[in-house]
């Protein structure tokens, strides 16, 4: 072994022996055998002389050996350490200060969090290329307009950690995975609730016992009630600075936020508003009286009465210029929102449907066959088959990592949506059916027949600023 | 064919779609256009030269997409490292050298603007580092440990939480 020692380590001294691990160095030294090791060239490739053990780097000739990140020029050792995961990343970090340096580089931690494409950021810090004074003039909006591409030309902002950033984000997925959620009930409602829109500003609910209430992101108090219609509250979507609410007394009605003051109301249907969608100038209503209705959204001009359902039309959505709606007759429709004709009548499901969302691609849609169905709009085709719910499914919410479900069956439901698998079976949260779930990077909320809210948070304690 | 010259001025000759593989060189020969002159490389050594000519033959009729160091989408979310298992039978054999020619391999690839072959020798490395403890990691790479014993500490603080997986 001592032969072989000043091989080996070139600068003698060196703690390669000294901090080597028991019992690792001499297995070592008896892979190599010392006449095959003298005298070699550069390009000198004799077979016998790699080494396949696991410390040779699978292979790779031991005659050299040179420290690749502090020799390399640093974009290049940058560029050689992306491919790492990130624990690889951080046992580098550990092997000298100058790997560190690198491995915990602020732009190779942006692209490894980039690198996941569910993974984005928000409230950014801008670069601060204006003079101070803009800034101050512009008071507290200190918020970026969208999400930064990994590939844009901007400086790494020194006060975002994005290694960070990253260890939130995993453990956020992490959590939403294993189903480590911490679960709050909002009281307030006096009777079922039935909807549920939650966003920046604050959660929004409707309910059975007529009202609209307001809850506070953060305090989860009720801060706002609002008597909103003259009977239950089906259903409520908020776009802009307007919020729309569809009830059984027949009418929808638009408020304008955050002062809820009305607007208008929509007249028309012959009975209950269960759903309603608002995109640009265009306001969408669909009833039990198995039509969806397009309105003008400045007007409150009914421009347009899709007939075609032959059962009620329980949820419509409307998304790039389409309209899909879901009816009680098994059946998905599709209308052009500019002409109002129906394009595509999409069918699978075996019993009525009872919840539909759609991205302007795919369509996700829940029955009473207790399936839930991912459809290509474009097609018709029907891509997968979710089946685990006992019951009607309810309500379904979805983005590009999990589609989220609610059910007759007192559960809510999380699926991969990719693979379609079921991910987490949340189990507890309700006493009484489901009617409506939403969801975002940290959430879940379900409300339902038990008058409760339920927040299901995976973001306990972690500092949420920049992620989402 | 296009000529050129190695650091210590050896003469290689090589077909021109070969070697337009490096960026570096097409850009050069789409400026002044083909002519006997031969392009002078003088950040290349003749062995190392030699490596990219075989690469290039041997990747001639490779498809011209940029290998993109990217998770594609679908695939599964977090375990996010981009593959470095994908390295074919060939280039893996290619790419079993010795360290001091791996590295002169990939400052030539970077320099030559040859992206898929500046992935591949960077992979290679980053195989070598994949499931190696940090004393391991010094081994391969005869990396002297500068830390301080406070320093050591510190980092391996800060990175518990990724050895927690």
């Amino acid at each position: 072994m001592g032969l072989l020692q000043g091989i080996l380590s070139p600068s003698p001294g060196s703690s390669a022996t000294a901090d080597s691990p028991r019992g690792a160095r001499s297995n070592f030294a008896h892979a190599q055998p010392r006449q095959e090791s003298n005298g070699l060239g550069i390009m000198v490739k004799k077979k016998n002389l790699w080494m396949h053990d696991n410390d040779s780097g699978r292979g790779v000739d031991v005659l050299t050996r040179i420290d690749f990140i502090e020799k390399l020029p640093t974009e290049t050792a940058l560029y050689l350490l992306s491919f790492l995961d990130e624990t690889m990343l951080c046992r580098a970090s550990r092997a000298s200060r100058r790997w560190h340096q690198l491995a915990t580089d602020n732009s190779l931690w942006r692209h490894i969090y980039h690198r996941n494409p569910y993974w984005h950021t928000r409230n950014m810090p801008k670069p601060l290329r204006r003079p101070l004074s803009a800034l101050l003039d512009e008071g507290s909006q200190a918020v970026d307009e969208g999400n930064q591409s990994v590939d844009a030309p901007l400086p790494v902002d020194a006060s975002v950690h994005y290694m960070q950033l990253y260890r939130i984000r995993k453990t956020l997925d992490d959590r939403w995975r294993e189903g480590k959620s911490t679960t709050q009930v909002l009281h307030g409602h006096t009777d079922s609730v039935y909807c549920v829109h939650s966003d920046e500003d604050g959660i929004l609910t409707g309910s059975r016992d007529r009202m609209i209430r307001q809850w506070d992101l953060r305090s989860r108090e009720c801060v706002r009630t609002i008597e909103a219609h003259a009977a239950s509250v089906l259903c409520l979507r908020r776009y802009e600075d307007q919020l729309i609410t569809g009830s059984s007394d027949c009418t929808a009605r638009i408020w304008s936020l955050p002062t809820f003051t009305r607007v208008h109301q929509l007249v028309g249907h012959t009975a209950g508003v269960l759903d309603v969608g608002i995109e640009d100038d265009l306001v969408i209503t669909c009833s039990k009286d198995t039509t969806v209705r397009v309105w003008d959204r400045a007007t409150a001009k009914c421009k347009a009465t899709l007939k075609g359902h032959c059962g009620p039309v329980n949820a419509a959505q409307i998304k790039g210029g389409l309209i899909v709606s879901a009816s009680g007759d098994a059946t998905i429709r599709v209308w052009d929102a500019k002409t109002f004709g129906c394009v595509r009548v999409i069918s699978g499901h075996l019993r009525g449907l009872a919840c539909v969302r759609f991205d302007g691609k795919h369509i996700v849609s829940g029955s009473n066959d207790h399936t839930i169905r991912v459809w290509d709009v474009q097609t018709g085709e029907c891509l997968q088959v979710l089946e685990g719910h006992t019951d009607l499914v309810r309500t379904v919410w979805f983005n590009e990592q999990w589609i989220v479900s609610g059910s007759y069956d007192l559960t809510v439901k999380v699926w991969n949506r990719q693979t379609g698998h079921l991910s987490l079976d949340l189990i507890h949260g309700h006493k009484g059916w489901i009617f409506d779930v939403q969801f975002d990077y940290s959430k879940i909320i379900s409300v339902g027949q038990d008058r409760n809210i339920v927040v299901w948070n995976f973001g306990q304690d972690l500092d949420l600023t920049h992620v989402c | 064919m296009v000529r050129l010259h190695s650091s210590e001025g050896s003469e290689f000759e090589v077909e021109r779609s070969v070697i337009e593989k490096s960026l570096l060189i097409k850009n050069m020969l789409d400026d002044v256009g083909e002519n006997d002159a031969a392009i002078p490389l003088p950040n290349v050594s003749g062995p190392i030269l030699a490596k990219v000519i075989e690469y290039c033959e041997h990747h001639r009729n490779d498809p011209d997409v940029d290998g993109q160091n990217t998770t594609k989408p679908g695939t599964s979310a977090g375990a996010s490292s981009p593959s470095s298992d994908d390295i074919d039978e060939w280039d893996m054999e290619f790419c079993r050298v010795d360290q001091g020619t791996l590295y002169e391999m990939i400052l030539a690839a970077n320099y030559l603007d040859i992206r898929s072959m500046l992935d591949l020798t960077c992979k290679t490395v980053a195989n070598m580092i994949k499931n190696k403890s940090p004393e391991e990691i010094r081994r391969t790479f005869n990396i002297t440990k500068d830390f301080t014993p406070e320093e050591e500490e510190l980092v391996r603080r800060e990175n518990a939480w990724c050895e927690d997986r």
